[in-house]
């Protein structure tokens, strides 16, 4: 146990340990909803287990061989059902201890059956609130709080579960609290003006196309095996032989693209006074915030096979929201089913992201006079280098990259972390360097590649020396 | 039409893009050198060794291995000091630069208010030969700001140079 008070950080920043009456608790609900992911934990667990452990398996076949197909299912179902009331047990007294209360400047979360844990969050440190509703939390009317904090791992607190009107109450509280994100006035109802809706059909026909350039490579590899196969004499199994080790490729893809399409759809992008509100989910929702104030880089994708089409996607770089990869593309499916924090507009026409992307960095990205590269940087990339380019404007640095996810970066001087140069072997001969940035989320996927060598130089010192100028005016209204 | 420009400009502004001549650049300690040398020298040994077993053992042959090992460590050997007087820092007013490489040339700027930590490490051997090198941290992962084999005295004046000039700018994200 943890002694009473000792809890505090102390300063004037934080608030004193909450009465007893000002703790809440989570919905009743919460430990039903919290069991079932025990059991499918502890089914996955066994199920992993026998995999590496054919026989403890085997045994256990043996076992009940000698048993009725009737008795086993009737004893697997008895086992579950012992397993789903212990874990609602254990889920009970986890909610009998998890209580939470929210004063001036903190907030409280108490938890943990064995180990007590006590959280203060300072709600001046939180970067942004999401509601978010699971499925079968969303059949009940519930839904659970992730709370962003401004450090790296481990900083999310998700409370749940609330009844939906709640949660959103709180939501608004926190952020109202928190100050900076310009929270609305405590207890007037936010109003959000819708800026874009994306149809359901739109997301998957985005995705689908994303993955397609994989498809058709796993066609003609399926057609060319086949053709081989059959004209090599080899027998239907040598052709299966062939194929395996393309279908979980092909199946991955298409999951990828699937988990994407659930994650997108019923896409709905609003504005309110707290900055850019996105609600999406086919069978899960999330209601998530970008505090427009706090983004690092915004960057306008366009994927190859979306050009014909005229489609673009939009991605945000938010300081302490623990998003994968800046391309969205990264992260290693687990983190796939949580709403990706960087994704602004899964996709639209490209004149709506770019109205879009105007109103976050408060630019009309095509109209930055943009400066190519030397025609001899087509020798080092032949496919990109006409598109390659960067733009300075009096706040933000524009580049152009990519080829097969072309792409437009935009970054504020008042973001860039340090600014860096690179001449290769190649690029020397020919008299180019690059020059890239870093934010506080990594590379941003900002790069002017292959300038002319006095091109970057010139770079080099305006990025640097504007980056230094930006900062200290910016303090003073910090 | 890749039109090439004159050659000599053309080195003398990656010259200037990558070691400005107006800065005032200070190299790394040559005792790095020695520490770094320590590598390649261990691999010749090694592989001196392993050659005298093999000629002793008869596996003529096999000598092919602890040949290019040599080979190997003789290149390195005498690749590392271009490597080592490449590694150059410079201070300016508002900045830091970082500037190193021979085959791919690299330059870091770190303005002064974005720096969030700065490290002096000494790994054993490099302690034992009087050098300590200096990483400058921002809140960016990919910033790669280090100065290897600084005399200590250097890396420490160095250090509190910076932190007096970081808290003169310090700066949110």
């Amino acid at each position: 146990m943890i002694p009473e008070g000792s809890g505090g950080v102390g300063g004037p920043a934080t608030d004193g340990d909450p009465s007893e009456d000002a703790l809440q608790r989570l919905h009743v609900l919460t430990p039903l909803l919290q069991s079932w992911r025990y059991v499918v934990a502890a089914v996955g667990a066994a199920l992993v287990f026998f995999r590496d452990n054919l026989d403890g398996l085997w045994r256990l076949v043996d076992f009940v061989e000698s048993e009725s197909a009737l008795t086993i299912v009737l004893e697997v179902l008895a086992g579950l059902l012992v397993l789903l009331a212990a874990a609602t047990g254990w889920a009970f007294l986890v909610w009998r201890m998890t209580r939470y209360a929210v004063a001036e400047r903190t907030l409280f979360v108490r938890r943990g059956v064995v180990m007590r844990q006590r959280r203060q969050l300072r709600l001046d440190r939180i970067q942004g609130v999401d509601v978010q509703e699971p499925l079968l939390a969303r059949l009940g009317g519930l839904a659970q709080l992730r709370i962003e904090m401004a450090a790296g791992q481990g900083a999310t607190t998700s409370l749940g579960y609330l009844r939906l009107p709640e949660a959103h109450a709180l939501r608004a509280e926190l952020l109202s609290r928190s100050g900076r994100l310009g929270g609305s006035v405590e207890g007037e109802p936010v109003v959000e003006r819708t800026i874009l809706q994306v149809s359901a059909l739109r997301v998957l026909q985005a995705r689908l196309l994303e993955i397609g350039l994989g498809i058709a490579l796993v066609v003609v590899y399926v057609v060319v095996a086949t053709g081989v196969a059959v004209s090599a004499g080899l027998g239907f199994g040598g052709l299966l032989g062939i194929l395996a080790p393309v279908a979980p490729v092909a199946i991955g893809l298409l999951l990828t693209a699937l988990r994407r399409f659930v994650r997108d759809a019923n896409f709905t992008l609003t504005e309110s006074g707290e900055g850019l509100r996105i609600h999406s989910g086919l069978l899960s929702l999330s209601h998530r915030t970008i505090p427009v104030g706090r983004v690092q880089a915004v960057h306008l994708h366009e994927p190859l096979l979306w050009r014909p089409f005229g489609w673009a996607q939009l991605t945000v770089d938010v300081a302490g929201t623990s998003a994968g990869g800046s391309g969205g593309t990264g992260g290693s499916g687990g983190n796939d089913n949580q709403p990706a924090a960087n994704t602004l507009v899964p996709v639209a026409s490209r004149v709506e992201a770019a109205a879009i992307l105007a109103g976050v960095v408060g630019l009309q990205v095509d109209a930055v006079a943009m400066s190519g590269v030397p025609r001899r940087a087509g020798r080092l990339d032949p496919l990109a280098w006409r598109w390659l380019g960067v733009g300075l404007t009096d706040e933000v640095a524009v580049s152009r990259t990519g080829w097969l996810d072309r792409q437009v970066a935009v970054v504020p001087f008042a973001r860039i972390q340090s600014v860096r140069a690179r001449q290769g072997p190649l690029q020397r001969g020919l008299g180019l360097a690059s020059v890239h940035l870093d934010g506080a989320q990594g590379a941003q996927g900002w790069s002017a590649a292959h300038r002319d060598v006095d091109d970057a130089l010139v770079l080099v010192q305006v990025l640097a020396a504007r980056a230094g100028e930006l900062r200290r005016t910016e303090d003073v209204h910090r | 039409m890749g039109n090439r420009v004159g050659g000599s400009g053309r080195r003398a502004d990656t010259e200037r893009l990558f070691a400005d001549p107006e800065c005032s650049w200070n190299g790394v300690s040559p005792a790095l050198l020695t520490v770094r040398r320590l590598a390649p020298a261990a691999l010749a040994v090694g592989a001196l060794v392993a050659a005298l077993v093999l000629a002793v053992t008869g596996a003529r042959t096999l000598l092919v291995v602890p040949v290019l090992a040599l080979v190997a460590a003789a290149a390195w050997w005498v690749w590392l000091p271009r490597t080592i007087s490449a590694w150059r820092y410079a201070e300016r007013a508002d900045d830091l630069l970082v500037s190193r490489g021979r085959i791919v040339r690299r330059l870091t700027i770190v303005p002064y208010g974005r720096m969030q930590v700065i490290d002096v490490e000494a790994g054993p051997l490099a302690s034992r030969f009087g050098i300590a090198s200096v990483k400058l941290v921002t809140a960016s992962a990919s910033t790669d700001a280090e100065i290897p084999g600084l005399p200590v005295d250097v890396a420490h004046d160095l250090r509190n140079r910076l932190a007096a000039r970081g808290e003169a700018r310090a700066a949110g994200l």
